[in-house]
């Protein structure tokens, strides 16, 4: 049958089921509302719950603790003397017999001393109203009569008498009625604080408790709307992160590695409860839960030495045959947590060292740990070779084994793990110094230094919540995690995000990746070739070419030129002719593949194509170096004869070595940014590069020759220079550099035609980024500007052939890649149509994560000026400060405010007063003034050391930014200050040299000069500089607590201060009184005579430079 | 609607009642009236597919989010740049067109075009009633010119348009680095015409021919048909010139994309078609 045309149907079911259909549609919109769409409500309840429950095991274990029977007792005691106490008052009326007593004598008393006061009142008024009665007599000239009155009124003023009398003995009474009968009220009240404070801590928990009874508590959005923040769009900072990351500022969460830190640190009782809130006996469970799960790290060094204390060796691997125990990869995966939340990231786990994995086979997973000696690395290469999708080792794991003990200690552990806070909920690590000190969310936000979409609290389109990187990627990814070539770095990149606004800092806390890159960026000097705010007016960081003539030969400069690091590996000055480097002819190279490597052409022939270009290429540079060098300005033509055995007795001993080391291979004297870097160059074959005359001149006065140096001035003297000169020229190797063809007289015409070429190349290579080169000292830097390279679109970066990376572009073109790739083989992204002219530095992973991290830190990003580091001029003069000492190197030498003193090594335990000084806290101690003139001409204070401190050459500007770091690390005023301290005269002057010898101060101490048979190793500094050296207000710290100032040094303290209020002291000088010595010692030294001035030497200065 | 009662209505109202009663099921669909109201035989149809709608986009927006995008950062532009997916049609044609066509004339030309549809349409029929074969060429332009052209260019420019306004298979990686050969040519200059003036002279007859040439022989030819009479020069001049406009974006596409043709007439810094 036909259907019917829709007029003649009735739709009313239709109309029902959609109505149906729309109110549940409602329905679930409502839901979808409510729930899915506000996931972090979730996350909230979760937490109170979290929060609920260790508030209630707290509580528990409070209670548990009253059950100990000791504790129990001295409660119980607290209770029946409260109980007697409150029955003495409010018992049964036996019981308060004598507190009713002690109440109606109190009552009667009360009653009878407001008798005597209305009493004696009365007397008074009636005094008054015959004085009255006096004065009218008077006036009415009445005398008898004012006599008569005169009378009466003296009685009256007797009975006022007599009755302030009773009254004054009334309220004594009532007095001493009053007290005792608040004594039964005090030894009531006592009992019951003596109760309430065994019972506080679980009166407190039960008041935080409170607020969950009855409904609970309800989650709540909470957000962090800094207005004067912008993100990187330039919008205000709306964070919402801490609705799931509810405790984020809030004590009580951290990992138990942290607490155990904490408490190893010894912080301070009430600071340690209120960062981390955590009860006592649940820190001792952490602490034998970490004694299980974790080896011992060996405690660093007091003075951390540069780049960092070394890493302590790590353990030996677990001995597969010891390993019998085995266990499922859960158990593994559960002890694996554990050992990340009980010993740290920088702890050493047990589960990894003493575990053993196999496979389903049973054959033991080896770790794939690549190890890279400083080499040069081709990562897309290695990527590509290692397979980035192969299943990670962790996937195959079937058995996790150890010995016995190890792993029933695991299990102890696993069962008696009370840490059950999910990362989400964790406190921020460090939160205490990090954000309440230094950046509270409420100023700084979260995504100010994270990165992320710090307004969004939930995923879309049904992914998981990603922080803002869901479907597009968020123009400012979360930082937590990089991926760079397939490996991950965990943090690296929120360290950049520091920059921001730590960027004047080169020490930043807490960001030791973006430090170190800081510093290997301005100590490898990528600022020579690229533009880059900040670095641009840096002095040039490689020697001057000027005068290379009168320091070396041709055959040397072509040897070097063509690979530096072939002929010192330490070195800095990076190659410029990968390509030409065989795999295996030369340690530390490359291969041809460092180069476009054009299709067709083997290996072989590359890599002679490169030698040849590189023959050619080194030929013109060297000709045009050579024929424009001028010759140097030299103290002598020819160097003095010396002896070079006493050549390297002044060398080791005079400070030269806290810079150079002359042992072929050696490592000891590194760049403050990189391991693989050295700090000044190693020495052991100079003297097959540089002429006598040239050494001579040089070690006497470096400046002189090139006045952008680093290296100081020893003021040696001519004897000491010629013996240094002769030293080293007996420092070669057995290589020969035979002299390049046309170097001849006669070939100079020719030489001139090829330096034409040379010239060329210099401009494309940018020798003069780094070097002083005659005919480039205006010329611009030929590399990419690098202010704000860190914002830099993935897709304005150039990947070229690289097949790792154009076969698949999504993923694999970043800009982290990029950088790595760049850093590690700087040519590999040169085609036909682009050439790449970055050299080789051979920078190791490390080196790249640091450098990679430093330059995404480079935005351009400025928050507003409040936000920025380096605010108030202590600050500022901080951070200047830590440049000129990591630009001049003064922790070769120097502990300077706890890092430092290279130099060190060259001293023993029973030497060490032989080393530097210990520079931290100089601030505090010496004066600002004093301490301008001896860096600006240091002389000898303690002249019986070996070891010199140089002259620097400061200008007065770098000398003055000196002494205003030191003074500023130590909060110290700046720049002037009167000395003052009394001028002993008199007895206290007799009394203080009394006290004085009595200390027998002189017997390290030197007065002027040693004393005859002073062991000088045993000298103490010159007290005659006292006056114009140092701090008045440093003497007394010091002498009160000297090791507290400097540890280990040999000062003893005389006094006891232990306790502060009564010091006790061995004189009994100035009546024994500690402090009265001390400030007359004080005022002693500060008016010492002195009787003769020290002076100092130093060479001529003609080129100062800091 | 009592105050207003019309008595034809309510008698075909009763007349419908009749027939749409419970008892009615027998009743041949021959004996329906040629005609119902629109209420509430229409409206009631309509309102079911309100619902449906309404249900259905309810559905969709608790289903399906809308997509997060990066924040507008104004130092950053995003390639490729591109308009609200309405607008891609005439941002397509920006490939075409000197912007002053593609970005004006054209645009004011369509509002133009379909304002004048009711005083330049003079077939009476399918007025109430679906037909193809009655109004032919009405329903064709629009189908080309809507479909082909409109919803094509759209679909061109949202699923087609890569970094740097490329061509892209959707199944293509978007490579911002793509490049495409610029060989594209001015069509007396491909014809090879070399001389400024030449060149004008040829582009304007094109255009010229074009938009007033045909359509003017077309005249010459047909103007004494019944239809054209009855349209009238004026009516026609409108209605072939905006065709003739239309069908001259499809051959301009078509030149540029085979041929790599720029434009046809060049007048410097005055016009370009």
């Amino acid at each position: 049958m036909a259907t019917r045309p829709l007029e003649l149907q009735s739709l009313k079911w239709p109309f029902v089921g959609l109505a149906v259909l729309l109110a549940l549609t409602t329905g679930w919109a409502v839901y979808d509302e409510v729930f899915p769409r506000r996931p972090w409500k979730n996350y909230q309840r979760e937490f109170f719950k979290l929060d609920k429950d260790h508030l209630e095991a707290d509580r528990a274990r409070a209670e548990k603790r009253l059950e100990d029977p000791a504790t129990r007792a001295q409660l119980q005691a607290a209770e029946a003397e409260h109980k007697q106490a409150s029955d003495a008052i409010s018992g049964n009326p036996e019981q308060r017999k004598a507190y009713d007593a002690a109440v109606n004598a109190d009552e009667d008393a009360r009653v009878k001393e407001a008798e005597a006061k209305l009493y004696l009142g009365f007397e008074k008024s009636e005094a008054d109203a015959i004085y009255y009665k006096v004065r009218e007599a008077r006036h009415e000239g009445q005398v008898k009569e004012e006599e008569e009155l005169q009378k009466r009124f003296n009685a009256a003023n007797g009975k006022i008498e007599a009755k302030t009398r009773i009254y004054n003995d009334m309220i004594a009474r009532h007095q001493q009625a009053s007290a005792t009968r608040l004594e039964f009220v005090r030894r009531r009240d006592e009992a019951q604080a003596k109760i309430d404070a065994f019972r506080k801590p679980i009166a407190d928990i039960d008041k935080r408790l409170e607020t969950f009874s009855g409904l609970g508590k309800f989650p709540q959005m909470e957000q962090y709307w800094v207005e004067n923040l912008k993100n990187s769009w330039g919008a205000q900072t709306v964070d919402r992160c801490q609705n799931c990351h509810v405790a984020v500022n809030k004590g009580g969460f951290s990992a138990p590695y942290e607490v155990l830190d904490a408490k190893k640190a010894n912080l301070p009782e009430t600071e340690f409860k209120a960062q981390f809130a955590i009860d006592k006996e649940v820190v001792d469970t952490y602490q034998s839960i970490h004694d299980k799960l974790c080896e011992d790290v060996p405690v660093a060094p007091a003075g951390i030495p540069i780049g960092g204390a070394p890493s302590a060796a790590e353990p030996a691997p677990m001995d597969p045959a010891a390993a019998t125990e085995c266990r499922s990869p859960d158990a593994w995966k559960k002890w694996m947590e554990m050992a990340a939340a009980y010993c740290g990231p920088d702890g050493r786990w047990l589960a990894k060292t003493k575990v053993v994995l196999k496979d389903k086979a049973g054959a033991v997973i080896a770790d794939p740990k690549a190890e890279w000696k400083g080499m040069a690395r081709n990562p897309a290469r290695e990527a590509m070779e290692e397979k980035e999708d192969a299943p990670a080792a962790e996937s195959s794991v079937a058995q996790a084994c150890s010995d016995k003990d190890t792993v029933a200690a695991f299990e102890d552990a696993a069962k008696a793990n009370p840490f059950d806070v999910k990362p989400v909920f964790r406190t921020h690590p460090h939160r205490f110094e990090l954000l309440v000190k230094s950046h509270p969310p409420e100023t700084f936000g979260c995504t100010t230094c994270h990165g992320g979409e710090g307004s969004q609290t939930k995923g879309v389109e049904h992914h998981a919540f990603r922080h803002g990187m869901d479907d597009h990627d968020w123009n400012d990814p979360l930082t937590d995690e990089i991926k760079v070539m397939g490996r991950k770095y965990k943090g690296a990149f929120m360290q950049s995000k520091c920059d921001k606004c730590h960027y004047q800092e080169i020490n930043v806390t807490y960001a030791s990746t973006l430090s170190k890159g800081k510093k290997l960026f301005t100590d490898v000097g990528c600022w020579g070739c690229h533009p880059i705010e900040g670095y641009n007016e840096l002095p040039r960081r490689g020697p001057t070419l000027l005068t290379i003539g009168s320091k070396t030969t041709p055959g040397w400069l072509h040897t070097w030129i063509a690979y530096p690091k072939g002929w010192r590996p330490g070195t800095r000055m990076p190659n410029f002719w990968p390509g030409a480097l065989q795999a295996d002819a030369v340690p530390h190279a490359l291969d041809a593949h460092a180069a476009p490597h054009p299709e067709g052409l083997s290996d072989e022939q590359v890599l002679t194509d490169h030698k040849k270009l590189r023959e050619e290429e080194v030929s013109a540079i060297s000709a045009y170096l050579w024929t424009k060098s001028e010759p140097a300005k030299l103290f002598a033509d020819e160097a003095p004869a010396g002896d070079a055995a006493k050549g390297k007795e002044t060398f080791d001993t005079v400070g030269c070595r806290a810079c150079h080391v002359y042992e072929k291979g050696s490592d000891a004297r590194r760049s403050e940014g990189s391991k693989e870097r050295d700090y000044a160059p190693n020495l052991w074959n100079v003297a097959d590069k540089a002429k006598p005359e040239w050494v001579y001149s040089w070690v006497k006065n470096p400046k002189a020759m090139w006045p952008e140096t680093k290296m100081p001035d020893l003021r040696l003297s001519d004897a000491e220079a010629a013996n240094i000169t002769a030293f080293l020229m007996t420092l070669k190797s057995e290589d020969k550099y035979p002299e390049p063809a046309g170097y001849k007289p006669d070939e100079r015409a020719q030489l001139e035609k090829t330096a034409g070429t040379g010239k060329v190349l210099i401009a494309k290579y940018g020798c003069f980024g780094c070097h002083n080169i005659k005919g480039f000292e205006s010329a611009q830097k030929i590399g990419t500007e690098l202010t704000e390279h860190g914002k830099k679109d993935a897709n304005l970066l150039d990947f070229g052939d690289v097949k790792y990376f154009t076969e698949n572009p999504k993923h694999r073109q970043t800009y982290p890649n990029w950088v790595w790739e760049k850093l590690h083989v700087p040519r590999i992204f040169a085609y036909e149509r682009v050439e790449t002219k970055m050299p080789q530095f051979d920078f190791t992973d490390d080196e790249a994560l640091s450098i990679l991290t430093f330059l995404k830190g480079q935005t351009g990003e400025r928050p507003i000026a409040e936000y920025q580091t380096g605010q108030t001029p202590q600050k500022a003069a901080v951070a200047q400060g830590e440049k000129l000492v990591f630009w001049n190197g003064c922790r070769q030498c120097h502990i300077v405010e706890k890092r430092g003193g290279a130099v060190r090594d060259q001293y023993n335990e029973d030497t060490q007063s032989f080393a530097p000084p210990v520079l931290t806290g100089e601030g505090a101690k010496v004066q600002p003034a004093w301490l301008f003139t001896f860096l600006k001409g240091p002389y000898p204070l303690r002249p019986w050391l070996q070891i010199r401190m140089p002259t620097f050459h400061f200008n007065d500007q770098d000398a003055t930014d000196v002494v205003h770091y030191f003074a500023a690390a130590s909060s110290k005023s700046f720049p002037y200050l009167t000395a003052e301290a009394d001028q002993p005269t008199g007895a206290r002057l007799q009394q203080s040299e009394q006290l004085f010898k009595e200390l027998q101060c002189i017997n390290c101490h030197v007065v002027g000069a040693l004393r005859t048979g002073q062991d000088p190793g045993s000298a103490a500094p010159n007290l005659l500089l006292a006056k114009d050296r140092l701090r008045p207000d440093w003497i007394p710290l010091w002498l009160k607590n000297p090791q507290s100032l400097l540890d280990g040094t040999r000062m003893p303290s005389f006094w006891d201060f232990t306790d502060e209020a009564h010091p006790t002291s061995p004189s009994k000088a100035f009546d024994g009184d500690a402090r009265k010595q001390i400030d007359a010692l004080r005022d002693y030294l500060m008016h010492l005579d002195i009787k003769e001035k020290p002076s100092g030497k130093t060479a001529s200065l003609t080129a100062p430079h800091g | 609607m009592a105050e207003n009662i019309n008595p034809a209505v309510i008698q075909d109202q009763e007349e419908v009642k009749v027939t749409a009663g419970r008892a009615r099921a027998a009743i041949p669909t021959a004996d329906l009236p040629d005609k119902v109201h629109t209420w509430p035989y229409l409206v009631r149809a309509e309102f079911i597919a309100g619902c449906v709608l309404l249900l259905v986009l309810m559905v969709w927006s608790i289903t399906v989010d809308a997509p997060m995008e990066e924040p507008a950062n104004p130092t950053k532009t995003p390639n490729p740049s591109k308009a609200p997916w309405y607008f891609l049609g005439l941002q397509e044609m920006l490939v075409y067109f000197d912007p002053w066509i593609a970005g004006v004339v054209l645009p004011s030309l369509i509002i133009v075009g379909l304002m004048v549809i009711p005083y330049v349409d003079i077939n009476p029929k399918g007025n109430g009633y679906y037909t193809w074969t009655e109004r032919k060429f009405a329903i064709g332009t629009f189908l080309v010119g809507f479909l082909v052209l409109w919803v094509g260019m759209i679909t061109i420019g949202v699923f087609f348009r890569g970094p740097g306004w490329n061509l892209f298979m959707p199944w293509d990686y978007w490579d911002p680095h793509k490049v495409v050969p610029l060989t594209n040519i001015d069509l007396p200059y491909f014809l090879g015409i070399r001389s400024e003036m030449g060149a004008l002279l040829f582009g304007a007859i094109c255009v010229g021919g074009w938009l007033i040439g045909i359509p003017g022989a077309i005249w010459q030819w047909k103007k004494n048909t019944p239809m054209m009479r009855e349209l009238g020069m004026l009516r026609y001049g409108i209605v072939s010139n905006l065709f003739m406009v239309m069908a001259g974006v499809v051959v301009k596409m078509a030149l540029r994309l085979g041929f790599n043709i720029k434009y046809v007439l060049v007048i410097p810094n005055i016009l370009n078609i």
